[in-house]
């Protein structure tokens, strides 16, 4: 059976583990980087995906495509907020964002996939087998929706998606076993554009998620637009300079403001240094200044750990531990805030930046059948509900139930004759439909017959990954009832094969791009080497052959610039096929050198 | 399925809420309860010749429960103390059309319909006795 | 949403009448492996091929836990028994195996999850109680507490008056409101605990029985008042516990 791995999907970086017999691992990149900046940038030549799409990001902002988990199942007017934040357009279709780049359009599953897609080529070069089975890691807030569009994006990224898990509960699962922790702890995870907290407890190898709150939209993010906001403002008022309308720069003082704040966590001031077409923008920033910045930020994820604690029946000072998570956790603030509330010092040993992604190795061995001395037992993050007369949600499932979990309700008619009765799924706290999370709807067919005979049996079960899965069956005659739910907010069944279908043709674009890439990479070795070359044969060729050289290398120079990989490479054996004879002689020079120094050595002897 | 207009304002804008005078002779009250959801319901009406000339509600509750007795006291305005006693829960049910799990509110209504009636006929009756018991003690 | 067609298969299985459980092991849907149809008697697993058995439709959670009708339970066995049998039924132990095994052990799993949730609770507990006893709970409906529901309205009067008040900032009267309400909190809060223990007394009174009608045979008429007992503080608890609630929402 083949290995499967675990994915953090993150929304500012996303990494890939395994797991052996020594325990899990993150894959490094031919870098060493373990991180993927989850950036996609869609290039006249194909995609590029990583740190090669972050430096994309500043060049062409409108080509590149960054913080996409936060598109996740959503629809437009759930991000209407922060659509000026971000430099492409958007769209609604189905329910479903669609971002445009170019003449294309894709859905945010589809961005995702290609983040995926690299992940499954970084593990399939280190562990050199195929890899198409994967774990994925969600926000333990995520809704239905958000799930089901994670698991999508595996589909379209030609993974099996063999569970969907928890961020925090991931976290716990690392932590766990590497400190053989019993007792109730507190998992805190802010990361890139979520917050999350879980409340455990680890007993005997079993870990029991108590409660889980959070915000699936705050995170670091946040933090860089405040940042991001004020220099903006500082930059029109001091030099005249509209930062909004100019997309390249807006992610250069973006990207500045990041590059700040994680300074500001070991330091306690950083410069801010902004290149302008006409000069530089210059802004000393301190530790307190960025603290008093994004205070209140910090002060609403207290909010959800005090929600958790009681759901969980639990006081602070219960907790045995608490754990940081998340690359947002490393700002001194958080640990301060965090520490006040517990009345403890919180745990970061683990990488804060990896530790999900090892938990997902480590349940991905679960599932392999290998570790079998674990197991996890997560919770539903949000309440499940039908729509009743009246605009209100009346709830089935409540948050934080142990899951795999199910709720029946039985529908009859109230007129005779009556064919259907339509049924709206929510999720959320609220008492009002309009403040819930609409999931989807779906309509059931009941027989014709005298009103309240009918008797038709809905079962909502929501499985291990936290997905929703209605089956009907009708009481009178036994029969399973086929439904066909339709999702407010996901793609169809249909939409995702058109999207894998697709993804064969991108995967073609990515070897183009790829292509060039090395291409170029081998070009601008062979011209150092050669140009090396040429100093060190200075007397050993004539004059014509090292003219007619450079004016190859020249040519080769040009070439490599263009998009087609094949004229590079014919350029290169020109190259190569012109040194023939600059080679063999610098080989032959050295021969002799060598034998010389041999005989040389021979005297010395 | 569409909602009529009429029903959902009774989610909206719930009629007749208010009171009358509880020891009034010509009123009736039921006050009744929930026991699942601990919603509690009090209706009164107010008869004049066999006939019901008015009605309200005060209702603790949720909204399927507030609707269902905004919906009973419509209906019981104008009905005699005999059509008043067939309204049955279904009726309600049928026409707010309230799913399985909110079956019980329309429950809670029926019962406060009949609850009232019956306090209004024990009023009644107790006021036909009252001068014969004065008569008979004299 | 996919629909969950291992679901189907699972309903089919249950279609089956229950077999008789042993007393060590929990009733399963089948006296026959669904699998390889060789005879199973109340294994979680078949003997010959292995694969895991849905539960019975019938079993209720006691039995689910192993535990007779009674309302003290020991919690750290609750949960022992809980990590084992999750350890059992959990779907993480069976990703890599065919649809109708994964669809056994989800079902398996949520009516596992469902039993630990309402048992572990006292109230849900009692509640679950009452209702497998008594079949359902509107037929032991108890009287209704005339007096209950006449504060529930007097309360809710003043909450309103209340909340007409707070918006216009402080005030002589609304200070007195808030005092009053304040004190009306705390008088509640000591009901409810007081509705508690003797929630607690009753469900000494129905472990005794339940003992005692162990060895003399049937006692039902006495069963039947304790539940209806039981029935009346829970009802009553609920108008107490959403008063209070409405108290502690409206003052902050």
């Amino acid at each position: 059976m083949s290995r499967i791995v675990g994915i953090d999907l993150g929304t500012t970086n996303s990494l890939v583990a395994f797991m052996d017999k020594e325990g899990p691992h993150v894959i490094p990149g031919p870098d060493g980087q373990t991180k993927v900046p989850s950036i996609v940038g869609l290039t006249d030549n194909g995609l590029i995906v990583g740190d090669p799409a972050k430096a994309h990001l500043i060049r062409d902002p409108s080509h590149t495509i960054y913080s996409v988990k936060r598109f996740m199942g959503k629809g437009l007017d759930d991000v209407k907020d922060e659509l000026k934040y971000f430099p492409y357009h958007l769209h609604e279709k189905n329910g479903v964002i669609r971002i445009e780049i170019g003449d294309k359009t894709y859905s945010p599953p589809q961005v995702s996939a290609m983040i995926l897609k690299e992940l499954k080529r970084r593990a399939e070069d280190y562990l050199k087998e195929d890899v198409s089975k994967a774990v994925i890691t969600v926000p333990a807030y995520f809704n239905d929706s958000q799930r089901q569009a994670t698991k999508d994006a595996g589909l379209i990224a030609g993974l099996e998606v063999l569970r969907i898990i928890n961020e925090p509960t991931a976290a716990s699962l690392a932590y766990g076993l590497q400190k053989k922790t019993q007792g109730l702890i507190a998992i805190y995870d802010l990361g890139g554009g979520t917050f999350d907290i879980s409340i455990l407890k680890l007993k005997d190898g079993i870990f029991e998620v108590l409660a889980t709150n959070g915000d699936s939209h705050l995170g670091g993010d946040d933090f860089d637009q405040r940042l991001v906001d004020v220099m903006v403002d500082d930059m029109f008022q001091t030099q005249g300079i509209k930062v909004e309308g100019n997309p390249e720069l807006m992610q250069t003082v973006r990207l500045e403001a990041e590059r700040v704040k994680i300074r500001l966590s070991d330091e306690t001031q950083a410069q801010a240094v902004i290149q302008l077409p006409n000069g530089t923008y210059e802004k000393l920033w301190t530790r307190e200044s960025v603290e008093s910045l994004v205070m209140d930020l910090v002060e609403r994820t207290l909010g959800p750990c005090r929600n958790a604690l009681k759901d969980a029946g639990l006081t602070a000072s219960q907790i045995d531990e608490v754990v940081l998570v998340g690359g947002s956790t490393r700002m001194p603030l958080v640990w301060r805030k965090v520490e006040e509330l517990f009345g403890k010092t919180p745990h970061s040993e683990l990488n804060p930046d990896e530790v999900v992604a090892l938990g997902a190795a480590v349940q991905a061995d679960i599932l392999g059948g290998h570790t079998k001395d674990l197991l996890l037992l997560d919770v539903t993050p949000l309440s499940l509900g039908i729509e009743t007369m009246g605009g209100v949600m009346s709830a089935l499932i409540r948050r934080n139930t142990t899951i795999p979990t199910s709720a029946k309700e039985m529908f009859t008619t109230y007129v005779d004759g009556q064919t259907s009765v339509d049924i709206h799924i929510l999720q959320g706290e609220r008492e009002l439909v309009k403040d819930n999370r609409s999931l989807a709807r779906f309509q059931l067919k009941l027989p014709p017959l005298p009103a309240g005979v009918p008797r038709v049996e809905v079962n909502f079960l929501i499985d291990a990954n936290g997905i929703l899965h209605v089956t009907a069956r009708d009481i009178r005659t036994g029969e399973a009832q086929s439904v066909q739910v339709k999702p407010s907010h996901g793609l169809t069944d249909d939409e995702v094969e058109g999207m894998i279908r697709d993804s064969f043709q991108f995967a073609a674009e990515d070897i183009k791009a790829r292509q060039i890439i090395e291409a170029r990479n081998e070009a601008n070795a062979i011209i150092v080497a050669t140009e090396k070359a040429l100093v060190r044969a200075a007397n050993l060729i004539s004059d014509k052959e090292a003219e007619g050289i450079r004016r190859i290398l020249q040519q080769l120079g040009e070439v490599k610039a263009g998009d087609d990989h094949r004229v590079i490479r014919t350029k290169i054996s020109e190259v190569e096929k012109t040194t023939h004879h600059l080679a063999e002689v610098l080989m032959d020079a050295t021969l002799k050198e060598a034998l010389e120094s041999k005989k040389l050595s021979d005297v010395i002897k | 399925m569409a909602y009529s207009e009429k029903v959902i304002d009774h989610y909206n804008n719930p009629r007749n809420v208010g009171s009358f005078q509880k020891d009034a002779e010509d009123v009736g009250t039921g006050i009744v309860g929930a026991p699942e959801c601990g919603d509690v319901m009090k209706l009164q009406i107010k008869v004049e010749n066999d006939t019901i000339v008015d009605a309200k509600f005060k209702t603790f509750g949720c909204g399927s429960a507030i609707a269902s007795s905004s919906l009973a006291t419509e209906w019981l305005k104008g009905k005699s103390l005999e059509e008043a006693q067939k309204i049955k829960n279904t009726d309600i049910v049928q026409e707010l059309n309230l799913p399985p799990v909110k079956i019980h509110c329309s429950v809670l209504a029926e019962d406060a319909i009949k609850a009232a009636l019956g306090d209004y006929q024990k009023k009644a009756t107790d006021k036909k006795s009252k001068p014969a018991e004065a008569a008979a003690s004299s | 949403m996919p629909e969950a067609s291992e679901a189907e298969i699972m309903e089919h299985q249950h279609q089956a009448q229950a077999t008789t459980a042993t007393s060590r092991e929990l009733p399963m849907a089948r006296s026959m492996c669904w699998h390889c149809q060789s005879e199973v008697t109340g294994e979680y697993l078949c003997g010959q091929c292995v694969k895991v058995q849905p539960l019975s439709r019938d079993l209720d959670y006691f039995a689910c836990f192993q535990l007779p009708r009674l309302l003290n339970i020991d919690e750290q066995y609750l949960e022992k028994t809980f990590y084992e049998l999750s350890r059992t039924f959990h779907p993480d132990f069976y990703s890599t195996k065919d649809e109708s095994e994964k669809a056994i052990s989800l079902g398996n799993s949520a009516f596992l999850n469902a039993a630990y949730r309402t048992l572990k609770d006292p109230i849900q507990r009692a509640e679950y109680l009452i209702r497998l006893e008594a079949g359902a709970v509107k037929d032991i409906r108890s009287n209704p507490p005339a007096d209950l529901f006449e504060e529930v309205l007097e309360l809710q009067e003043t909450l309103e008056t209340f909340r007409q008040l707070a918006p216009k900032g402080p005030s002589s009267d609304l200070e007195a409101l808030r005092k009053k309400l304040q004190a009306e909190r705390e008088h509640l809060e000591k009901r409810q605990a007081e509705m508690e223990t003797s929630l607690q007394h009753k469900f000494n009174e129905w472990d005794q029985l339940q003992e005692r009608a162990a060895l003399s045979g049937q006692a039902r008429e006495e069963k039947n008042t304790i539940l209806r007992e039981m029935q009346e503080i829970l009802s009553n608890r609920t108008y107490v516990r959403n008063m209070v609630n409405d108290l502690l929402e409206t003052m902050g």
